[in-house]
């Protein structure tokens, strides 16, 4: 809902992603503070930014294929180290910068996707999940049986120096700036993707496949498409994990952390790429919480063992989800989107 | 002689994989609820009963714990997915999700992470048939299966509750306008699952240890359950013996030649060759929809 | 007048006080402090053990600090933190524990630590020492990462090495091997034992390497695929319910092979679900002496010196060890460079260095030597062992088994 005075004349001027002056200025704002954050923050929290920029990008490809197509998607985590062993292999076999190791990571990945969704041109709905849960089981085991010289077998591969045109990137402040670029461009590339016409087609498969293929909608196509583009997405996010950690290994990549994502993105909510970023942080910044209260409790009263907080964090996350489904099912972005209707058209009630 | 052995190893060890998906079968087929947390189910049904086994003798405790299963299950479905009744199937995988985070958390909460041993309820070792060795564990485990499955299926096919269920499985306002208690059948639907879980954890885990990675065997009875097809129980149990015999003639011709990749992979390949052939898995429900 | 001789007699009285503060007051010689940071998990998968694991450390640091590092003038500091098990918890917090604490050696727990930090490590100038033993890939010349502990395939090889030189004939060792796909340092173990085959193949052979789920329900038709081959052993390196399986299906088949098992999956843990009868004369080898060996002297310290809630066991001995080669490494560097200029290139010197001999260690390890060519000892290498006699757990043998060469695979 828009403040009243903001009309546009031709359906481009709508469809833009900023599209009143105050959102126009809060954005610049945004984009201020996150280039001042490294010299406000400890490298503690610098890092914690960097791994929630890395997340977020994973995400949002997952909700590119699970919220704008609809297609549950159980092996994220997998493509995420597709893409990390690839961008890996690039510099240290070939010496790929880093800058073009990773978006070719994103697209390896996405390659890697296509095998495992070209089932769903005959498969639906959750027997559809099958198969991504088939590619995080395959992924560690392939990955260890090809050549030591390609993936490293079973030792990984490590990388030597982060740099990029010849400028060192090793301290927490530098990797921030390259994590939170990327991050900006591969948000961009999915609200864009929301609002273009592949992104109609996803919403209309999602919402009624065969219905959607009545009105011509390739569902084939479009359904790969979807796995491609959430796939792209892992695959950057792990191009930028392999540089930031600077050792991939297979054991980094579970379907534990597969099933995570998929919790904060529900928390998030599904409807467009802010529900990847709100429930990211939502996600994190709970976990922090938890870890932080949980460690003072610890040294207050020892009688509590550690192996609670790990507990503790998957109970709060498991109860996150299913509390957000019930209350809120379209998760925090909603919520966030009610909050700024309400605001903007004050103190009038929100239709 | 020797594909048969291996044949009915498969075949005792895929009868597991079949119990454990006929909950996720159980729970589907009477509410409409896909519980993709049905490796956990069976984690806390070990639990509960690993840690009643240490108190009790060993009747009451199997009793007690079965007990308590459908308690866990009815409460699970109280707390949980009654608030979701209705909503689309997405929402309530999702709520599955959740609640495999969340048990997976409160069981290590509760019990700790160490390892500890689990009693021994059936008898260990083999029978001898002819050249054949039969793991007694497995048999007696197979067997419950095959009864748990006829006795379910007598409860959904024969009596008039189970029938009404089947309008649940269909869909929640179809049944809600016949008058079906969809929080009836709900509660129904995930007690059962609960006890069947903890019947499979009895047999995975008599004799053995305990930890909490005995909740991933959920990740390999769920595909068993999607092959067989959602609402098919039988089928449940015939796609775990399918998947069963696979593995293991994957694991005893095809594993020296890739070094034991094959075996793994073997049960995924499968089952996507057979979706491909039949979208609703083997014996599942083929649905018309209509626009 | 009063006042001044009050003030007088204050001002001596005061002086006298100081004089003889300053007379028992300890040694002149000042103390300098150093930090040693200590990764941690406390809430990760391994914070059920941290209370052994940290206490074996702390009551190391705790005796050397009131015994050896008095003497010298050196006091360490531990700090530690809960690096969460997750390798982007280590590269978050490394930058802020360098910049606070500047240690002069870290102790590391376990894989994330390695993998965030190997890179990471020359540039930052500290040496890390590791408590786990280590698998092949870590095999990497010139690191700043160390570990008392060679690979698992290694440790292996000192018992296989001891077993065959005890056959009845002059033939090689059928080494049969049951480990998972997909799982890198199961994998590894395996692809080592197949290196040691290569390098020895008139002592040791491989009968059959199967694979099996992580936690699998049976393996009897594994099992019984690998005792075709006639194999003198099962090693099963991997984990508790693998080797509980094993056991289970040898039973079923009647078959009398014994199985090798390393520390972390050890007999004493199987013990917990099958009886002892079944486990006898199967075998668990580690890089270190047992904790129940009565010539472990640390045990003795850990008594004397542990604040936490942990008990004496392998977890503990195994940290010990690695507190032990830590103070070992600083007292060597004291020496080079004297107590007031350590540093962690001090300490990466002094580790670098000879030998250590077992004086070091309370009779936990034998001797530690590190080369630049690889992160752990690849010389000199011995095991101990324990296994299953009479119902009992009892040492292989008293002295330390040697392991044989093995370059990289």
């Amino acid at each position: 809902m828009l403040p009243s005075g903001i009309h546009f004349k031709n359906h481009a001027e709508e469809l833009r992603l900023l599209r009143t002056g105050p959102q126009r200025i809060g954005f610049a704002l945004l984009l201020l503070a996150l280039a001042a954050f490294p010299f406000v923050a400890n490298t503690y929290l610098i890092g914690l930014a960097i791994t929630v920029a890395i997340t977020v990008i994973a995400v949002a490809g997952l909700q590119v294929t699970v919220g704008m197509a609809g297609l549950l998607n159980l092996g994220q985590s997998a493509f995420v180290g597709v893409g990390a062993f690839t961008a890996a292999a690039l510099y240290a076999h070939y010496d790929v910068p880093m800058l073009l190791a990773i978006p070719l990571a994103g697209l390896a990945a996405g390659a890697v996707s296509i095998v495992f969704s070209l089932p769903a041109i005959r498969i639906r709905g959750l027997y559809l999940a099958l198969t991504t849960i088939a590619a995080q089981v395959v992924f560690p085991i392939v990955v260890l049986r090809l050549p030591t010289g390609w993936f490293g077998g079973s030792a990984g591969i490590g990388i030597d120096r982060v740099q990029a045109f010849g400028i060192a990137l090793e301290t927490p402040a530098a990797f921030y700036g390259v994590a939170v670029c990327v991050m900006i461009v591969m948000l961009l590339i999915g609200f864009n993707l929301q609002r273009s016409h592949v992104g109609l087609a996803f919403r209309a498969i999602r919402d009624n496949d065969i219905a959607s293929s009545v009105l011509g909608v390739e569902l084939g196509k479009y359904k790969i498409m979807a796995f491609f583009a959430g796939a792209v997405f892992a695959g950057v996010a792990g191009g930028l994990y392999a540089f930031y950690i600077r050792y991939v290994t297979t054991d980094q990549f579970t379907i534990w952390l597969s099933i995570w994502y998929l919790g904060m993105l529900i928390v998030g909510g599904l409807g467009g790429p802010l529900g990847a970023i709100l429930g990211t942080f939502a996600v994190t910044v709970l976990q922090e919480a938890i870890h932080w209260g949980g460690n003072r409790a610890m040294g207050a009263m020892p009688q509590i063992s550690g192996g609670i907080i790990f507990s503790v964090t998957n109970i709060v996350l498991g109860a996150a989800i299913i509390t957000m489904l019930i209350r809120e099912p379209h998760g925090l972005a909603h919520r966030w989107n009610v909050l700024k209707s309400a605001y903007r058209i004050w103190p009038y009630p929100r239709a | 002689m020797e594909p048969l052995q291996i044949a009915v190893e498969g075949t005792l060890t895929g009868l597991l994989y079949g119990l454990i998906a006929l909950a996720f079968v159980v729970i589907f087929r009477a509410s409409r609820i896909v519980n993709l947390a049905q490796g956990q189910l069976v984690l806390v049904g070990a639990y509960v009963m690993g840690t009643l086994l240490t108190i009790l003798p060993l009747p009451v405790a199997i009793v007690l714990a079965l007990a308590a299963s459908l308690l866990i299950g009815v409460a699970i479905e109280r707390l949980v997915f009654r608030p979701l009744i209705g909503q689309p199937v997405f929402s309530i995988v999702m709520a599955s999700i959740g609640l495999l985070i969340l048990l997976q958390g409160a069981v290590q909460l509760v019990w700790g992470a160490q390892t500890r041993p689990f009693a021994q309820i059936f008898p260990e070792g083999n029978w001898k048939l002819d050249a054949l060795l039969i793991n007694k564990r497995l048999l007696i485990g197979a067997v419950i299966t095959l009864l748990a499955v006829e006795a379910l299926r007598l409860f959904f096919l024969k009596t008039r509750i189970g029938l009404r269920l089947a309008a649940v499985a269909e869909d929640h306002f179809v049944a809600l306008s016949l008058g079906v208690s969809v929080q009836a059948s709900t509660r129904i639907a995930w007690a059962a699952g609960a006890f069947v879980s903890t019947l499979a954890a009895m047999i995975l885990l008599s004799g053995n240890v305990l930890g909490l990675q005995a909740g991933d065997i959920g990740l390999r009875a769920l595909p068993v359950a999607l092959l067989g097809g959602l609402e098919s129980l039988r089928g449940a149990v015939i796609a775990g013996v399918l998947v069963g015999v696979g593995e293991a003639l994957a694991a005893h011709y095809l594993d020296p030649l890739t070094g034991g990749a094959m075996s793994l992979v073997f049960p995924f390949m499968l089952m996507i060759l057979v979706l491909l052939v039949r979208p609703q898995g083997l014996f599942g429900w083929k649905v018309i929809e209509r626009l | 007048m009063h006042r001044s001789i009050q003030s007088k007699l204050g001002g001596m009285l005061a002086a006298g006080a100081f004089i003889l503060l300053s007379a028992t007051a300890p040694s002149a010689r000042a103390q300098t402090n150093y930090n040693v940071s200590i990764s941690l998990d406390y809430s990760g998968p391994f914070a059920a053990v941290m209370d052994s694991w940290y206490g074996g450390q702390q009551s190391v640091f705790d005796w050397w600090n009131e015994t050896r590092g008095k003497t010298l003038g050196v006091k360490l500091n531990v700090k530690t933190y809960d690096m969460r098990y997750d390798a982007s918890q280590v590269a978050r917090t490394w930058p802020q524990l360098l910049a606070d604490d500047k240690p002069i050696v870290f102790l590391g727990m376990g894989t994330p630590d390695l993998v965030s930090l190997m890179k990471r490590l020359p540039a930052d100038k500290v040496p890390m020492i590791m408590g786990t033993a280590m698998v092949a890939p870590l095999w990497t010349a010139n690191g700043w990462h160390f570990s008392f502990r060679p690979t698992y395939s290694q440790e292996f090889a000192g018992l296989f090495s001891y077993l065959q030189s005890r056959l009845p004939e002059k033939r090689a060792l059928r080494i049969g091997t049951l480990s998972t796909q997909g799982i890198p340092g199961y994998v590894d173990q395996v692809a080592g034992v197949v290196k040691l085959a290569q390098t020895y193949p008139d002592r040791f052979v491989i009968a059959n390497s199967q694979w099996v789920d992580n936690t699998p329900i049976n393996v009897t038709s594994q099992v019984r695929d690998m005792l075709a081959t006639k194999p003198d052993l099962v090693l099963v390196g991997t984990n508790t319910a693998q080797v509980v399986a094993t056991v289970k299906a040898l039973k079923e088949l009647g078959a009398k092979v014994p199985v090798v098992t390393s520390s972390h999956n050890g007999l004493t843990e199987v013990a917990k679900a099958v009886p002892m009868a079944d486990l006898e004369g199967s075998y668990s080898v580690f890089g270190f002496a047992p904790s129940v060996d009565p010539s472990v002297t640390a045990a003795q310290i850990f008594e004397k010196y542990n604040k936490t809630k942990g008990t004496w066991g392998l977890t503990a001995a195994q940290t010990s060890a690695q507190a032990l080669l830590a103070t070992a490494a600083i007292e060597r560097a004291i020496a080079t460079v004297g107590p007031t200029k350590l540093t962690g290139q001090a300490v990466y010197d002094a580790l670098e260095g000879p030998a250590f001999g077992p004086e070091h260690f309370q009779g936990l390890l034998k001797s530690v030597q590190f080369t630049k060519e690889a992160p752990f000892p690849t010389t000199n290498l011995s095991v101990k062992a324990l296994t299953v006699k009479d119902g009992k757990f009892v040492a292989v043998s008293n002295d330390w088994m040697p392991v044989p060469e093995l370059a990289k695979w």
